[in-house]
């Protein structure tokens, strides 16, 4: 599984646990995430692996997303 | 999809009311239940000290009693956590002067720090609670489940199972029973909240011992949603395959620490 491919998991995991979806693509725009209406990850700014590191501090605001980000890290292989 | 708002109890089974509260930018709504029978009822993990939790969950007692509040003659806590338990100072006036509050033993000495009045009576495994008619409730340990004094509570009557944290989820949505999502919901809460594998074994198989010797009709969790008797088998099989206590991995990954042994 590439970075890539890791965010945008990330994002649909976020999708199954909360109905905050403006906030949530916020989040992942202001982290540097590319995200269309279809909440489909298009573009990310930069190193994907910093991106991630940005993503996971920003989504602190959101604890249970991040708590299920985390376990997308986890099951990827990725310490960041 | 049946749902549930933050005025009106629901009735999930003959006189068992889900008095969830949604927890909407959180994702960790938050479900008490009331179980009336008779001139008694039991109160099961009450909820938060939080007036936006504690006031949704008053008006749906006092709406599942017709205002009769003084009906409570049990609160049940199923462990020490403040999302179940801070409420008790607050509804505890409102309830029988008589009422009881029933809780694991080892969980006795945290609670206590709520700084109630009511009586609290410790449990032990197989501890049994009858009231109203011919109700009876019978507590079965989850020790590490996630807590040292943490139950599950098994309706023998109805054969409902409060489940407590057990098959519990994730969620801001209002969803009243398990649906498409639910799985996923029930591993990210699980998954992370819960430490040890052999603990969560333990409770699946004390609840299939449950469940294949009184056959259940329903669990229901404090978090998430309830899980209808078709779909009980599924999760099971999605429980025994989740894997739990990850965060430690990943901690002794990032610092550089071998952890001998399993989990």
């Amino acid at each position: 599984m590439n970075r890539k491919q890791v965010i945008q998991e990330i994002l649909d995991s976020a999708q199954k646990l909360s109905l905050e979806k403006e906030r949530i693509r916020g989040i992942f725009q202001k982290s540097g995430v590319v995200v269309d209406f279809d909440m489909r990850v298009t573009a990310v700014n930069g190193d994907p692996t910093a991106v991630i590191k940005v993503l996971m501090d920003n989504l602190t605001e959101m604890a249970v997303v991040k708590i299920s980000a985390k376990q997308v890290l986890r099951r990827a292989g990725l310490t960041i | 999809m049946e749902t549930y708002n933050a005025g009106d109890p629901v009735e999930i089974a003959p006189g068992v009311f889900h008095l969830g509260v949604q927890d909407r930018p959180n994702s960790f709504n938050n479900i008490p239940y009331l179980i009336v029978d008779g001139d008694e009822a039991v109160l099961i993990d009450p909820g938060s000290a939080r007036p936006g939790f504690f006031q949704v969950v008053l008006q749906k007692l006092r709406k599942a009693l017709n205002n009769d509040l003084k009906k409570i003659t049990h609160i049940i806590v199923q462990h020490q956590d403040p999302d179940l338990c801070a409420a008790i100072p607050l509804i505890e006036g409102y309830c029988s002067p008589d009422v009881v509050v029933h809780a694991p033993l080892e969980a006795k000495v945290l609670i206590q720090h709520y700084n109630f009045n009511s009586r609290l009576q410790p449990l032990d495994d197989d501890d049994a609670l009858v009231f109203g008619r011919d109700h009876k409730l019978v507590f079965a340990m989850t020790p590490y489940c996630h807590f040292i004094g943490s139950m599950v509570t098994f309706d023998a009557k109805l054969k409902i199972l409060f489940s407590s944290d057990v098959f519990g989820g994730f969620t801001g949505m209002a969803e009243l029973y398990a649906g498409r999502d639910y799985p996923f919901q029930m591993n990210s809460f699980l998954g992370q909240y819960l430490g040890s594998q052999r603990a969560f074994e333990y409770a699946l198989r004390r609840l299939e011992q449950i469940n294949s010797t009184f056959g259940l009709e329903m669990i229901c969790p404090q978090h998430g949603c309830v899980i209808k008797k078709e779909l009980i088998p599924k999760y099971l099989e999605a429980a025994h395959a989740l894997r739990v206590g990850g965060e430690v991995d990943t901690l002794a990954a990032r610092h550089g620490i071998k952890l001998a042994g399993g989990r």
